[in-house]
């Protein structure tokens, strides 16, 4: 394993292959960082231009951009709240906040790191545990998925720090928003109201744009500025390094996010954002400081950029070893195998080793160049924030529009994210808090769907769901997670009356 | 609930009543009850098991929905009663232009995307944002607008080729 770990970064080590894969990151960062244009459509603008490539420049090239897609999506979330990925969705939950503080800065730069180290990790985690993670994922039914999305909802909890209840409204709003379009099993449509635009279903990114960029945008025409506190901007480089202390506390987080990520990115149809907030919760609930989750804690930013980008190789793990993706941008990856006359799989790894071992060192140089690319980028980056409130505003609602467009092309799509925008502005206001909504959105399919498969595949057969052990285990840490606070709750309540 | 009509406590249920948990409460509740109503109208065969129907998972989030809305409507009227809920205090009246003029601003791109194009409803679209924002100076905006639209234009139009709507001066 190790020779083949050498041969493979000997092989892209070389200038001609160096030089596709920095491309290659370099434009996956500036396709991630536009909110709105997903790495997937990036890699499918990008795949007509390797036909006339050799199948190692092609493909290194297109895995470097999805791992530079990745680290791309973190740099609108900590800028203008609004995440340029799907995986960087739950970065905004305290990079943002961060960058409020004036700690923008700093938060790229933590950015930076962590996603450095959850590809790398996710590289290592690739070439070391690969058939591991392959059992493990052959071994996720319908049963397991349902599961794990019953315990992905369980962080509504986590993020719903100052009321429960608000949060639990804002978890099962997001739930019905998933419901709206053509169900998936009986094929009817669902809240659609004949609006051909609401067919297909709200868009995550659309509704991302819309809970975080669009709310934000009517606070800031509310309060008449940006909250941004542009006098504690700071752009030195010594404040925007994470600190040796910072990084000594975050250790454990980047282990811990890491395997997270490797795990959930193996899963087909999980992927970086559900990575993101479960290591986010995950990072919440071992913390001696939970309050600060939220507030613009750094911990929270290195929790969910290691693990999304740490879920990126994971990804690869279905797609290399059975020829199965497990997202649409490792779906356009697959496509390029096959315009290269290339079938992924187990035999790739035995009649072309250097191909399908140096896919994997590729996405590990990717996180080299994506870190230098960062930090050469941070400061003018976090200087972009002491632009005029007026000026910041505008940037972020034309990227909201825009990014709405791109998505499905449709101008109806506009007034969508305006109205739910309108809304989840209101709620703000009402102290709701809007992450559950985009978590229930996330899972609400997973859950859904999965439940009726596996009762359809066991015949109506619900004891399925206590007689599997991977289905078993995750719905019992599920109950864990929702009794743990209560009884901790009343148990205070207890002490207290009793003193 | 008879403690709400006692002497001294009818004040509260007026203050309550301007309160924006005891009104996002009703609004939850009633949105559950109609999706509920609508969760029925969707279609199913009769022979299917009730946990494979289409509408099952809709109709369960919308009662759900009315649970949680309840227990909001009644920790809200319990906190008034302790005392430890006062209304929040309403908008100024500039904020609540301002937002207006913001949603009123995209309702309006929206609108007009398909007539006049991208180059210049995006454009108009950031002149209105800034000066809703606070920007004083008109000349200003409008310069910010012209870069930020060409900028705008060459990355995704040109570069990334994304198809936008050009209307009737640039077809």
């Amino acid at each position: 394993m190790f020779e083949n770990i050498i041969n493979a970064f000997s092989f892209v080590l070389q200038m001609e292959y160096l030089l596709y894969i920095t491309a290659g990151t370099v434009i996956g960062i500036f396709v991630g960082c536009l909110p709105g244009l997903s790495t997937t459509m990036g890699l499918a603008l990008i795949l007509p231009i390797t036909y006339s490539m050799e199948p190692t420049q092609a493909l290194f090239m297109l895995a470097a951009m999805y791992c530079g897609g990745m680290f791309g999506g973190s740099i609108p979330a900590i800028l203008i709240g609004i995440p340029g990925t799907g995986g960087s969705s739950a970065t905004l939950l305290d990079g943002y906040e961060m960058a409020k503080n004036g700690e923008a800065g700093k938060a790229l730069g933590m950015a930076t790191v962590s996603s450095f180290i959850g590809g790398v990790m996710g590289v290592l985690i690739l070439f070391f545990l690969s058939e591991f993670l392959a059992g493990f994922a052959l071994r996720f039914g319908h049963a397991e998925y349902f599961a794990l999305g019953v315990f992905g909802l369980t962080i509504v909890i986590t993020l719903s720090s100052e009321s429960l209840n608000k949060g639990l409204i804002a978890g099962v709003i997001g739930l019905l928003l998933s419901t709206i379009g053509g169900d998936v099993v009986t094929g009817v449509y669902r809240f659609t109201f004949n609006i051909r635009g609401l067919f297909t279903g709200l868009d995550f990114v659309m509704l991302t744009i819309s809970l975080f960029a669009v709310s934000q945008l009517l606070k800031q025409a509310e309060e008449g500025t940006t909250q941004i506190d542009k006098s504690r901007i700071t752009t030195s480089f010594k404040d925007i390094i994470p600190s040796v202390k910072d990084l000594k506390d975050c250790f454990t987080i980047f282990i811990r996010s890491s395997i997270i990520g490797s795990m959930i990115g193996v899963l087909p149809g999980a992927g970086g954002s559900i990575a993101g907030f479960v290591a986010y919760s995950e990072a919440k609930r071992t913390s001696k400081t939970p309050r600060k989750f939220g507030t613009g804690y750094i911990q929270g930013v290195a929790a969910t950029e290691t693990a999304n980008n740490a879920a990126t190789g994971g990804a690869m793990v279905p797609l290399l070893l059975f020829g199965i993706p497990g997202s649409a941008s490792t779906a356009v990856i697959l496509g390029a195998f096959i315009v290269h006359g290339i079938q992924p799989g187990p035999r790739l790894f035995v009649e072309s080793a250097d191909l399908s071992y140096g896919i994997m060192a590729s996405m590990g140089v990717a996180a080299f160049i994506f870190a230098i690319v960062g930090f050469a980028l941070m400061k003018p980056l976090a200087s972009l924030l002491k632009l005029k409130d007026s000026i910041l505003g505008a940037v972020v609602i034309a990227l909201s529009v825009i990014g709405t467009f791109s998505t499905n092309f449709r101008i109806f799509d506009i007034l969508l994210v305006l109205i739910i925008g309108v809304f989840a502005y209101i709620m703000k206001n009402n102290k709701f808090p809007l992450p559950p909504i985009l978590l229930g959105f996330l899972l609400g399919p997973l859950v859904e769907n999965n439940f009726r498969r596996t009762i359809v595949a066991s015949r109506g057969d619900y004891s399925v769901f206590f007689t599997r052990p991977i289905t078993l285990i995750l719905l019992l840490i599920s109950a864990f997670v929702v009794i743990m606070p209560i009884a901790r709750s009343y148990i205070d309540k207890r002490k207290k009356a009793l003193h | 609930m008879n403690y709400l009509f006692k002497e001294g406590h009818r004040l509260n249920i007026k203050k309550m009543l301007k309160t924006g948990d005891f009104l996002c409460g009703i609004t939850f509740f009633l949105l559950g009850l109609l999706l509920l109503y609508l969760a029925s109208d969707i279609p199913y065969r009769p022979d299917t098991a009730i946990a494979l129907r289409g509408n099952f998972f809709p109709s369960l989030l919308a009662v759900l929905l009315m649970v949680l809305s309840g227990k909001l409507l009644i920790s809200t009227a319990l906190s008034f009663k302790k005392g430890l809920k006062v209304p929040e205090k309403a908008m100024k009246k500039e904020s609540v232009i301002r937002v207006i003029r913001m949603i009123a601003g995209v309702f309006l791109f929206y609108l007009l995307l398909p007539v006049l194009g991208f180059p210049i409803s995006i454009f108009l679209l950031v002149v209105w944002t800034q000066k809703t924002l606070g920007e004083e100076k008109t000349i200003y905006a409008i310069m910010i607008s012209i870069i930020m639209t060409l900028a705008l234009y060459i990355i995704f139009y040109i570069l990334l080729k994304v198809q936008f709507p050009m209307g009737i001066f640039f077809n």
